[in-house]
Parts: structure tokens; C-alpha cells; sequence
């Protein structure tokens, strides 16, 4: 694992503890710290954007990089 | 076969069902029109003559920008019908409308229209009803164009990420994308995956990888 870069990006301070992202997870990657969605299981991850897309208040992030296909 | 209009008419959604003296009202008020290709059959901002039916043809109803470009908002043909809505409102017409081959028409004037409104409740909801039909057409056409031009912009947004490190990375995420083309995540989401249906782009994770650019390009209209 290690590259913490590459996984959701919660924001707690934008959080509004609604839940819908932990709800609508997949792969229940998503859980609660305080009160707040939090990546609990990082490894579970399949970074399908569902909970970006769900979060009403844009809370949550997934970087993503565009790049050629080898041979492109 | 001899051309009828009251079979012609009884296939338009507003007559199906209707009773004989709702139908001769209109066949007995229809006025008949021809237009050869090209020519005008109205302007945006004058007042409405009534509702139009084609018998043969193809007519385009379009608007002009200020700069006078041409932008067609719908095309019909034979048994369509258009300009109803300021048949029935008697308003102004919002469009233009021009013939796009040799066009056989006919126009059902307006106040025909509304006193068969007024006089038959069946026909009334009937009328209703095929508004209502219209109306959900148009919602889904504007979610599809909106859909439309999001899905260009994201395809030429992705050409110029790959191109470009400064534009990927940390921090750009589909929300900041999404502001950039003023619109919703939701909405990238369904781009992106609309784009990846082709088989120009490819997701892996946090990786967008563009498969075929020369699609991605057709994609993004350049
Ligand atoms: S959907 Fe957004 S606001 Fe709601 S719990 Fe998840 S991150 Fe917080
Ligand atoms: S990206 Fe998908 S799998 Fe990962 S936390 Fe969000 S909803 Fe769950």
C-alpha cells in the first residue's frame, strides 16, 4: 500500500456526518471516526467514485493521473 | 391511394380516440400549404397562424444568434406536427421554421383549436396529455445536450491532462474538474464512463489511460 496519495481524500471539516458515502460504498471501505466518514479500510478500496460523486457537501476526493497507454 | 386527411389526422396522437365531430371541425377549418426547399413558412415573434402538420416533407425549426448563425433545434417529418405550443396559447411563435425539401403542409388555425378545447373536455385532456409528452422530450433533450457537450469538454480536457503534468495530479479530482467545466462530479462520472464505453480511455484506480487518442480526439470533436 503506502501511497496515501492515491485513495480517497476525506475532508472532516467539510464532513456533515450525513453518511451517504458509507451507505453507498461498495466494497465498505468506508466507517466512522467521531462522527465522520473516515477510510477505514484503505485496502478495500476500488476507487470507483461513488462516494465522491454521492458526498452532498464535496467532502470527498479522488485524485486520479491521465496517461498514454504504452504504445499510444 | 388518394391522399385523406382525416385518416392522416387520426394517426396524430391528438385525435386518437377522438369523436367524428372534434375531427371534421378540423379537416373542415384545415388550410393547405406547399413550400419548396428552402423557403420560410414563419418567423420567430410573429403571431402563431395555428398548428402545422406535415403531410410530406422535412421542415427545420431554427434560431438565429445575433452574429445570424444558424442553430436547428429540431427537424420533422411526415405526420409530425410542430409549433403547438403557440397554438394553443395564441402567443408569438418561438422559433423559426423553414422548409428543408418540398414540403406539402397543412395549418390548423389557432382559434379552432381552442374551441375545440373548450368545447370537449375528452379532446382537452387528450391535448394535455400529448403536451405533457412534449414536455419530458424536452427534458431529456437537454440533459442529453448537457450530457453532450460535458462529455466533448471532458474528452478535451483529458487531451490536454495528458499533454500537460501541471493539469493532473494531487488535487485534481473530478469535483475540481467539474467546477472547471461548470457542472456536477455525478455528471463527470457519467462522461468519463461514457468515454470509456468507446474504448478510447481506460480506468486502473487513480490512472485514466487514453487507449486510443485518435478516438479520443473524434470524441472530443477536434
Ligand atoms: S457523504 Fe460526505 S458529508 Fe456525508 S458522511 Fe460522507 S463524506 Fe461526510
Ligand atoms: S471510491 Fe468507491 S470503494 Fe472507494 S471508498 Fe469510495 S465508494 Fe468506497
Amino acid at each position: 500500500m503506502g501511497n496515501t496519495i492515491w485513495m480517497p481524500q476525506l475532508s472532516t471539516a467539510q464532513c456533515s456526518g450525513c453518511g451517504e458515502c458509507i451507505a453507498n460504498c461498495p466494497t465498505g471501505a468506508l466507517g466512522w471516526i467521531q462522527g465522520k466518514a473516515a477510510l477505514l479500510y484503505p485496502e478495500r478500496c476500488s476507487y470507483c467514485a461513488t462516494c465522491e460523486s454521492t458526498c452532498p457537501t464535496g467532502a470527498i476526493a479522488l485524485p486520479y493521473v491521465v496517461l498514454k497507454a504504452k504504445g499510444e | 391511394m388518394p391522399f385523406s386527411l382525416a385518416d392522416h389526422l387520426r394517426q396524430l396522437a391528438y385525435f386518437e380516440g377522438q369523436n367524428s365531430a372534434v375531427l371534421e371541425r378540423m379537416i373542415h377549418s384545415a388550410v393547405s400549404h406547399s413550400a419548396s426547399a428552402g423557403e420560410t413558412l414563419f418567423l420567430e415573434g410573429e403571431q402563431a397562424a395555428g398548428l402545422w402538420m406535415i403531410q410530406t416533407g422535412r421542415v427545420k425549426i431554427y434560431k438565429l444568434n445575433p452574429q445570424g448563425q444558424e442553430h436547428i433545434l429540431r427537424i420533422f417529418g411526415d405526420y409530425d406536427t410542430f409549433n403547438d405550443i403557440s397554438a394553443f396559447d395564441g402567443g408569438a411563435n418561438p422559433a423559426n421554421a423553414a422548409a428543408l425539401s418540398d414540403t406539402q403542409l397543412w395549418v390548423f388555425p389557432t382559434h379552432v383549436f381552442q374551441e375545440c378545447i373548450q368545447r370537449d373536455g375528452i379532446f382537452a385532456l387528450r391535448v394535455v396529455q400529448v403536451l405533457s409528452g412534449r414536455v419530458r422530450g424536452l427534458i431529456r433533450q437537454i440533459e442529453n445536450l448537457t450530457l453532450y457537450s460535458v462529455t466533448v469538454r471532458v474528452a478535451r480536457l483529458l487531451l490536454n491532462q495528458v499533454d500537460d503534468p501541471a493539469l493532473t495530479g494531487t488535487g485534481v479530482t473530478r469535483a475540481a474538474l467539474a467546477a472547471h467545466l461548470a457542472t456536477t462530479p455525478q455528471t463527470i462520472s457519467t462522461a468519463l464512463r461514457e468515454i470509456e464505453l468507446t474504448g478510447a480511455i481506460e480506468f486502473d484506480r487513480h490512472q485514466i489511460r487514453i487507449l486510443r487518442e485518435d478516438l479520443l480526439r473524434s470524441i472530443a470533436m477536434l
